[in-house]
């Protein structure tokens, strides 16, 4: 079992330092939630984002920390550091399809996926039940990698040739599974439930590839279209 | 960076004679941890005939949420507490028997108050029985009960 304090390669997503810059002066739960709202308030993506979405970010931050806290000291010093945060996030300025990925790095980052993945499920359109189904599924791949393989990235995108749709592309460079087929034939079920996970996940999506090569790592690749 | 020992805490609340937890974050492992020593340490510490978990506040359950939260049943259920699970999300519901994922030997009741009554009633249920032993001291009872047998 691992421990979040001792969980080592936690990453420094943006998303990941911005948080951390607004933990200066609110509690995790707090600062989760007005970066949250920003983002949403905003309209900006992470991953996709040019200055002007930055600057306009920045604004709403410094607004909502205006309400929330009161020392100005503190608020200002918060401040700052998330337009230095905002400032060096090298962010992509041209983004056509809508694309997000997490680092998982602690056991924290697997709640922030799959908030991240709903709020993209939820842009596209997806109802609300296939929203918690596809956070389901995010919660299952960011939690197998935080459990076998320490780290790795989740990659949520939202697909838009034809059918729209999501694509959730989990990438570690863990130990690998040894018998894909094995564990997703319902043969198979480790200590921790693995193999439920899985089959689980796949059964909730249209698409569901699974690549792995044992001591490499593994990239499960997962799809679902909106009826 | 947190210090350890700075797991969040869930809450365990005894009334009347249940322990009530009501789960409104997101799990995480060492919350689980925590959360299956709390609640065997309260179970021997306040003896309670039923245990309630409500999880109305949870928005998501995947296959290791669902594990911990039957893991913490099934170990009140050994201990000799009846137990229920409420309030469960009806996407939730839906998710999980696609992935085919029940809670098997757990129970459930709709709401906090539903759980809390199936409780209450089992538990005068379990007392009338006990008292129903006390009959067999009754010769009469005894025999009325065996004549019943015989019709049978």
């Amino acid at each position: 079992m691992t421990d979040i304090q001792t969980s080592s390669g936690g990453t420094a997503g943006l998303e990941a330092r911005l948080l951390r810059a607004l933990e200066s002066c609110l509690d995790r739960p707090s600062a989760q939630g007005t970066l949250r709202l920003c983002l949403s308030m905003a309209r900006v993506d992470l991953q996709a984002a040019s200055a002007g979405d930055g600057e306009r970010l920045l604004k709403c931050l410094q607004h909502s920390l205006q309400a929330v806290v009161p020392d100005p000291g503190r608020r200002e010093a918060c401040a700052a550091e998330l337009a230095e945060v905002l400032a060096s996030g090298a962010v992509a300025t041209e983004g056509a399809s809508r694309r997000v990925e997490v680092a998982i790095g602690e056991e924290y980052d697997i709640v922030q996926a799959r908030a991240i993945g709903r709020d993209v499920a939820t842009d596209l359109g997806f109802s609300p039940t296939m929203q918690v189904k596809i956070a389901t599924v995010i919660s299952e791949l960011a939690r197998n990698i935080f459990a076998y393989a320490g780290t790795g990235t989740i990659a949520i995108t939202g697909l838009d040739d034809g059918q729209p749709g999501i694509e959730i592309v989990a990438t570690d460079d863990g130990p690998g599974v040894a018998d894909v087929d094995l564990v997703l034939s319902g043969d198979y079920e480790s200590r921790t439930g693995l193999g439920i996970g899985l089959r689980g996940s796949k059964k909730l999506m249209d698409e569901f590839v699974i690549e792995s090569t044992p001591g490499k790592g593994t990239t499960v690749c997962a799809r679902k279209y909106r009826e | 960076m947190r210090a350890s020992g700075d797991v969040v805490r869930i809450p365990i609340i005894k009334l009347h004679g249940n322990l009530i937890i009501s789960i409104q974050v997101a799990l995480s492992d060492p919350m689980v941890q925590r959360l299956k020593d709390d609640v065997t340490e309260q179970i021997e510490l306040t003896r309670p005939s039923g245990m309630a978990i409500d999880i109305s506040g949870i928005d998501l359950m995947d296959s290791y949420i669902s594990r911990a939260i039957r893991d913490v049943c099934i170990m009140a259920g050994l201990m000799g507490v009846r137990t229920v699970i409420s309030g469960m999300d009806p996407m939730i519901a839906i998710t999980l028997v696609e992935m085919d994922m029940g809670l098997e030997g757990v129970r459930t009741a709709r709401d906090l108050e539903g759980g809390l009554a199936l409780l209450d009633a089992e538990a005068a249920l379990a007392e009338a029985e006990s008292g129903d032993l006390a009959v067999f001291d009754d010769p009469e009872a005894v025999s009325l009960e065996l004549d019943e047998t015989w019709l049978t």
